[in-house]
């Protein structure tokens, strides 16, 4: 057992810290900090960026066009990108279908799509919850019917985020109708969103903004070849994915940088503001947000660096991450008061007369807690992780 | 950074929940709750066959030299099983500081072989927790020195033949030895919530060693050290009670199902696993801030892990004896006494406001004084 962070460790952290002066845009770093959604350009931009160093995919083998370091080195360049105020990179290309495309994909998968994954000249999107099927993921109805050497989808998707912005889509699909999706009738498919038959309609969310979208498949011709693995693995892709998704979803290096914006928005607004902000009252709750937030950040180290692959500490650690976030946005916006009422458009912010004359800020605030809300729900909700927890640990 | 436990590591927890879980079941633990000392005094000689009483002094001393990791493993165990012997008192606490001190062997070769208990004595009628302040003073008498004051609720105090008792010298804060049968010493000895046994301290001009000057930053690290050990103490309780929950939860039927088909009952226990698993990190976070870094930054961290360990053990154990329904209140229960255990380990060194706004104070920061 050893506790600490090495001299080397250190030595990479500063060594990263230095490389990443001066390498996001400004304004991209203004954009993050107001936390509204990163635009498509934003995402672009910075793939590129962080592929122009190599370090696009950070997390992935070598093998594979990954960096080669060590968990921790990773988490630690993570850590430095949120607080140079980088955008979390699209998270469906590197997270999601890259490592299910080196893990499950052909050889010729992988050719075809990996690298554009890493430049970031393809953006991917996830089709896997449906109107009928939210946390029950295993009731997927969008069918694929064999038809020679295609496939042809009928069916609907929904909360399909950054589906505005993919050029492709892997898909959940039912291939077999007679068989339970955990025994074979459940296939990955990825396609263009360009395929004829697709429709992609927006969703706006309560905080106003537009993530997410509703995908409609009418007749959608898709090449056999573009099967992921076999016909009938499509559930064991989609546990591959979601216990990755828990870990990554706990954000810590994120959560971080929020956490130190917080600190300095309480002490600026309490200037501000004179007496009217009881600074005590916000002091003691940031304090226990910092006691929990480290709580998490080790809870993820030790995830990361022993790798117990246990699901249920995966689903504790989603639980606790995503209360976590909705707790500090909430802070956030009861720090700004009664500005924390004004419905800011993301389009106005580079106006100078704003409504209620904001701090830079103040802006996204509000919409981001709304927007937070999801984070409880989305990746499989906090009741189901509940349900992992008490089924996996406790055989209950 | 690694998690993993060492070769050495791993035997001592396997030789450890051995002993939970073969010579210390929960009927022991309630014996040991009703006999004189408050635990059993054969473990004790057991512990130090085992050389668990010698881990932590110092090779140079005698000793083994364990880190604090170590002795946490031990105190995880213990935990687990409910075992109230005074480890964390004796065999870490006291045997750290009379090394420190230097001019103790004897005493230190006395603990390693089991034959000496000694205990801390730092609470006070009016210090809530406060180690600087400190109302008990000594003063120079024939050529040594003499206490006079107080001390309150001594962490295994009962059973001590010495103690370790800070006092206010001239303007400092200063560590003494005493005997427990010295004379100008009156002891009042009785129980606590969680079975186990302290003492009130009273000094009328009790003639006294001094062990240290100028104290304050060593007496609040041993403090912050017993925190931890208390906080792996708490670890393993927590998922004792745990377990001990779902078992029951499989086994009770009620409106002709097991209690286990309730959702609202099995989403409790996995609440109560992401306590513990978050109390668990905050823990070894604990131990990594004690071992390197600044003084302050390892307060806030003790005090982190402090907060985290409190709040989970309350949910966890009071979950537990929820979970249990009726027979979660009786005494032949286990899961009460978990819970006991945690109430007193939450107001022993510091209780959740004392942690809460010592952390606050080193992290956050007293704007208003500022």
């Amino acid at each position: 057992m050893d506790l600490s962070f090495s001299p080397a460790d250190e030595a990479f952290r500063h060594e990263i810290r230095e490389a990443l002066r001066g390498l996001v845009p400004p304004d991209m770093a203004r954009r993050t900090r107001q936390g509204f959604h990163p635009t498509k350009a934003d995402l672009k931009l910075w793939n590129r960026i962080l592929n122009d160093h190599g370090w696009a995919a950070a997390h992935w083998p070598r093998e594979h066009g990954g960096s080669g370091w060590t968990p921790l080195q990773v988490h630690i360049f993570e850590e430095e990108c949120a607080a140079a105020d980088a955008p979390f990179p699209s998270y469906f290309g590197l997270r999601l279908v890259g490592p299910l495309l080196y893990t499950f994909g052909s050889e010729a998968q992988q050719c075809r799509y990996i690298p554009d994954i890493l430049t970031g000249d393809t953006f991917w999107c996830q089709g896997f919850s449906e109107p009928s099927s939210g946390s029950d993921l295993a009731s997927v109805r969008t069918t694929a019917v064999r038809d020679g050497d295609t496939y042809v989808v009928n069916g609907q998707k929904l909360w399909t985020t950054e589906a505005h912005y993919a050029d492709r889509m892997f898909c959940l699909v039912r291939t077999d109708p007679d068989l339970p999706p955990q025994k074979g009738g459940l296939s990955m498919l990825m396609f263009p969103m360009t395929t004829p038959g697709i429709t992609v309609r927006p969703v706006i969310t309560i905080d106003g903004g537009h993530s997410v979208n509703e995908i409609f498949f009418e007749n959608v011709r898709v090449p056999a070849e573009e099967l992921l693995g076999a016909e009938g693995q499509g559930w064991d892709h989609a546990k591959f994915l979601l216990a990755n998704e828990r870990i990554t979803n706990a954000h810590v290096p994120r959560a971080k940088r929020d956490l130190a914006l917080l600190k300095e928005m309480a002490a600026r607004e309490a200037a501000e503001q004179g007496g009217g902000l009881d600074l005590d009252e916000v002091d003691r709750r940031i304090a226990q947000l910092q006691i929990d937030l480290d709580g998490l950040e080790w809870s993820v180290l030790r995830e990361v660096i022993g790798g117990s692959g246990n699901p249920a500490i995966a689903s504790g650690l989603k639980i606790i991450a995503s209360e976590l976030q909705q707790r500090m946005t909430e802070l956030a916006v009861d720090i700004v008061g009664v500005r924390g009422r004004i419905a800011y458009d993301e389009a106005d912010l580079d106006r100078n007369d704003l409504p209620g004359n904001p701090p830079d800020y103040v802006p996204g605030l509000a919409a981001r807690q709304l927007f937070l809300r999801a984070t409880t729900i989305y990746a499989g909700s906090n009741e189901i992780q509940r349900g992992i927890i008490a089924k996996q640990q406790f055989g209950l | 950074m690694d998690f993993s436990l060492s070769d050495e590591q791993a035997m001592l927890k396997d030789s450890v929940m051995r002993f939970v879980g073969d010579r210390h079941g929960f009927d022991k633990a309630r014996a040991h709750a009703t006999a004189a000392d408050g635990f059993s005094r054969d473990d004790w000689a057991r512990f130090a066959e085992l050389g668990w009483l010698m881990l932590m002094i110092p090779e140079a001393q005698g000793g083994i030299g364990g880190r604090l990791e170590d002795a946490a493993i031990l105190m995880e165990g213990f935990g687990r099983g409910l075992v109230a012997a005074p480890y964390a008192s004796t065999a870490v606490v006291a045997a750290g500081l009379l090394a420190r001190a230097g001019g103790a062997d004897d005493l230190l070769a006395d603990i390693a072989g089991g034959e000496a208990l000694v205990a801390l004595a730092t609470e006070e009628a009016r210090s809530r927790y406060d180690l600087l302040h400190v109302e008990t003073e000594a003063r120079v008498a024939d050529g040594g020195f003499v206490l006079r004051g107080a001390k309150i609720v001594v962490p295994d105090g009962a059973s001590a033949d010495r103690f370790i008792v800070s006092a206010r010298l001239s303007k400092t804060i200063a560590l003494f030895l005493l005997a427990a049968d010295a004379p100008g010493l009156e002891i009042r000895r009785y129980r606590t919530i969680d079975g186990r046994r302290a003492c009130d301290l009273a000094f009328a001009d009790a003639p006294a060693r001094l062990l240290m000057h100028d104290a304050a930053e060593t007496l609040s690290r041993a403090v912050d050290e017993a925190s931890l050990l208390l906080a792996a103490e708490a670890v393993g309780g927590m998922q004792a009670a745990i377990e001990l929950t779902a078992d029951y939860l499989k086994t009770r039927q009620q409106f002709g199902r097991t209690l286990s088909k309730f959702q609202v009952l099995t989403h409790r226990v996995a609440d109560m696993f992401v306590k513990l698993e978050n109390a668990r990190s905050m823990l070894l976070r604990g131990l990594a801030a004690a071992g390197g870094g600044s003084a302050e930054a390892r307060a806030a961290a003790v005090s982190a892990t402090m907060v985290t360990i409190i709040q989970a053990g309350e949910f966890v154990c009071g979950q537990a004896i929820q979970l249990h329904g009726g027979i979660g209140m009786a005494d032949e229960n286990a899961v009460g006494h978990y819970y006991k255990r945690l109430r007193a380990i939450a107001r022993t060194y510091g209780d959740l406001d004392f942690h809460r706004q010592r952390h606050l104070r080193l992290t956050v920061g007293d704007r208003s004084a500022a």
